[in-house]
């Protein structure tokens, strides 16, 4: 029995009731349960890594004895990492919850602390899950937790319709990825994951198959993840708690649908057509989102806009065939984005908006939160020895290997992203002050998973490089090639940013404010190139005169429902009598 | 199928029949959460028949103490419900409850 393969996630599921009780007790409780929590749940998962001793499955217990799913953990190198990665940023995100929601006002901790650890609870079980259907639930709770905590502020419309907009926009990934599960279950009989991907498994279904499954399960992950073209929710879901989006983009949800690619693995190498979508989905998300980061005018935006573009890096990784470089870049990204967003609402309760044109000059007003943003804008943009580097040299190099063409839209990614990232550090931290009040630095509840953070981000690559559990190693250091390339695009975008900035108080407003090919280049990236607009398009145009048809059946009366149910029970038995059925 | 089995097959439809009917026709909540409850048990009896039926299936019995389980939170919560919607409307007609309706 591997006690720390299950407790790390049955702990924090089983203390979500606990966190009411403890509520009705002492309400300053509710967040330090939440915390040790997280933490039993961290120290459990650093155990697991380290007492890792090889791949191994255990079922507890037949669960849905029908269709032969147990309650199963898989261990094996890429859960028992990404666990304990996920419970190291959980935990820390916990910690700085109880000083930020404090700051955000502290109505609805009840809720918030037990959404919390039952996201934390199910992104675990989900990473540890041994089989699909098991996966699949817990898939679907962290997609309800995250729009629940995206829609937190329940008094202001935008956040309610972000989170229902999370929630409609990821079901389409989950609806595709019903049906592959499904399709595997008719199929296989189980979906255990050492089965399905076992030699007896996917390797001997025919091509079509293959590429259907393929397809239906790069969808599913393509919404959670938030890949182009369903993307669309994760800029929204910056109307949460940005201790909620550090979440989302950092430690549970996003990362759930690169876990799937790269457990999935070796279904897609079967097919390199399969390959080449996957690299093509995730490359032009890593361009698109790199874009809109550039336009985008609110600071979590930006980052979220980054996210998509990082997310699209990892899935290029996966479309070029190595899970390795893809689980690292999600490490890499998971540690400098918690602590980009955990500095982003540091700097968002200080100036009390989201806006960077009212921030500015900041640095000097907040100097552990400035040097946290900037270390994590550096490992963004890829500056050595920060982790950013190594993982984005990673899924370079396999560029290199793949062809030109990978290359030079990957470059192009780097390049925006080195671009929005310094924009960004510029915008809030330097030049003058543009905000209304004067700005005063976090309590240190929330300054400690900043620096821990920040401590990560600089000594993550020698803690994870040579270490035995994932192969991280195998991925090897940047040749001169990578190296080159990296340092010089990064070097291109800062001058780009310092020519900028130096030029902005003169020629680039006046630019923007006068010609007309700036000033709609300007709207199409604030509004994230328009695929909001088309999107609500094709509803007005397709899906709501079919809702409206169909809500004029929907009288709401009991009587009238009640008939209907009565009037097609009755037919069925009629048929059933005359022996159409 | 054999004659007693076939007197509670069509003695369970029945009673969900005549179970979903009083829902349509009464206009007291508490009757409808009645005659609801009347309905589940209609479909509790035809599930358990067809337990009997060759060969036997304990699953199936294991089933419906389940659903019986199950009916019984669900009309204590049903009541509960009902108990709330009479406080705030003073009613119990269906039909004078309406606004719910957008």
């Amino acid at each position: 029995m591997i006690y720390t393969a299950w407790l790390t996630w049955l702990i924090p599921l089983l203390s979500v009731p606990f966190v009411t009780l403890l509520g009705m007790v002492d309400k300053r409780l509710r967040g330090w349960f939440a915390v040790v929590v997280s933490g039993a749940s961290l120290v459990l998962a650093t155990l697991g890594a380290l007492d890792f001793a090889g791949p191994a499955t255990e079922s507890l217990h037949l669960w849905l004895p029908p269709l032969s799913v147990s309650i199963e953990v898989q261990v094996d190198s890429l859960s028992v990492l990404v666990s304990a990665f996920v419970a190291f940023v959980s935990f820390l995100v916990v910690v700085y919850s109880i000083g930020y929601m404090q700051k955000e006002g502290g109505e609805g901790l009840t809720r918030y602390y037990s959404l919390i650890l039952l996201f934390i609870g199910a992104m675990l079980g989900l990473v540890m899950a041994g089989n699909l259907i098991q996966f699949y639930f817990f898939w679907e709770i962290v997609g309800v937790c995250s729009a629940l905590l995206i829609a937190f502020f329940t008094d202001r419309e935008s956040a309610r319709k972000a989170g229902v907009k999370a929630f409609v926009v990821t079901r389409f990934g989950d609806a595709a990825l019903l049906l592959a599960v499904i399709l595997v279950w008719w199929i296989f009989g189980t979906t255990s994951f050492t089965t399905v991907l076992g030699p007896q498994g996917v390797s001997t279904l025919g091509g079509g198959t293959v590429f259907l499954l393929g397809v239906l399960i790069l969808v599913g992950a393509m919404g959670k993840s938030a890949q182009v073209p369903l993307h669309g929710w994760l800029p929204d879901a910056m109307e949460g708690p940005s201790t909620v989006s550090a979440l989302i983009h950092a430690a549970t949800m996003v990362n759930a649908g690169v876990f799937l690619m790269v457990r999935m693995l070796p279904l897609f190498l079967l097919q390199q057509e399969l390959l080449y979508i996957v690299t093509f989905v995730g490359l032009l998300s890593a361009l698109v989102g790199g874009v809109c980061a550039f336009g985008a005018q609110d600071l979590k935006r930006v980052l979220a806009y980054s996210t998509i573009s990082q997310l699209g890096i990892m899935f290029a990784a996966v479309g070029m065939g190595n899970g390795v470089a893809a689980t690292y870049h999600m490490v890499s990204q998971g540690l400098f984005k918690a602590l980009a967003f955990l500095a982003a609402g540091s700097v968002i309760t200080a100036v009390e908006t989201r806006d960077m044109e009212e921030m500015g000059g900041l640095r000097k007003q907040m100097k552990y939160t400035f040097v946290g943003f900037t270390l994590a804008m550096l490992a963004m943009s890829g500056l050595p020895p920060l982790i950013g580097f190594w993982s984005k040299d990673a899924v370079l190099s396999l560029a290199f290997a793949a062809g030109p063409l990978q290359v030079a839209a990957l470059i192009l990614a780097f390049a925006a992203t080195g671009l929005y990232s310094f924009r960004a550090l510029a915008k809030v931290f330097f030049g003058q002050p543009r905000g209304k009040g004067t700005a005063s630095e976090s309590p240190a509840v929330m300054l400690v998973p900043i620096i821990v953070l920040s401590i990560s981000v600089i000594l993550a690559w020698g803690v994870l490089y040579p270490q035995t559990i994932y192969p991280i190693a195998s991925l090897g250091l940047p040749d001169t090639a990578t190296l080159a390339t990296s340092l010089s695009v990064l070097a291109a975008s800062l001058l780009v940013v310092y020519l900028a900035f130096s030029l902005y108080a003169q020629k680039t407003k006046q630019l923007a404010a006068t010609s007309p090919t700036m000033k709609s280049l300007k709207g199409a990236l604030l509004e994230g190139l328009g695929f909001d607009r088309l999107y609500s398009g094709i509803y007005r145009g397709v899906a709501g005169p079919l809702a409206k048809a169909v809500s004029s059946i929907q009288t709401g009366l009991l009587e009238a429902n009640a008939a209907l149910i009565l009037l097609a029970v009755m037919t069925l038995f009629v048929l059933f009598a005359v022996g159409v059925l | 199928m054999q004659p007693d089995e076939a007197i509670l097959m069509a003695t369970g439809t029945a009673l969900l029949l005549l179970g979903i009917a009083s829902i349509a026709f009464s206009k007291n909540l508490i009757k409808s959460m009645m005659a609801f409850q009347v309905a589940v048990f209609g479909a509790n009896l035809a599930l358990y028949t067809s337990g009997l039926l060759a060969p036997p299936d304990l699953q199936i019995h294991v089933f419906v103490i389940l659903s019986i389980l199950v009916g019984a939170a669900v009309e204590a919560a049903g009541l509960a419900v009902i108990v709330t919607v009479f406080r705030k409307y003073r009613t119990l007609n269906p039909a004078e409850i309406r606004r719910m309706r957008a």
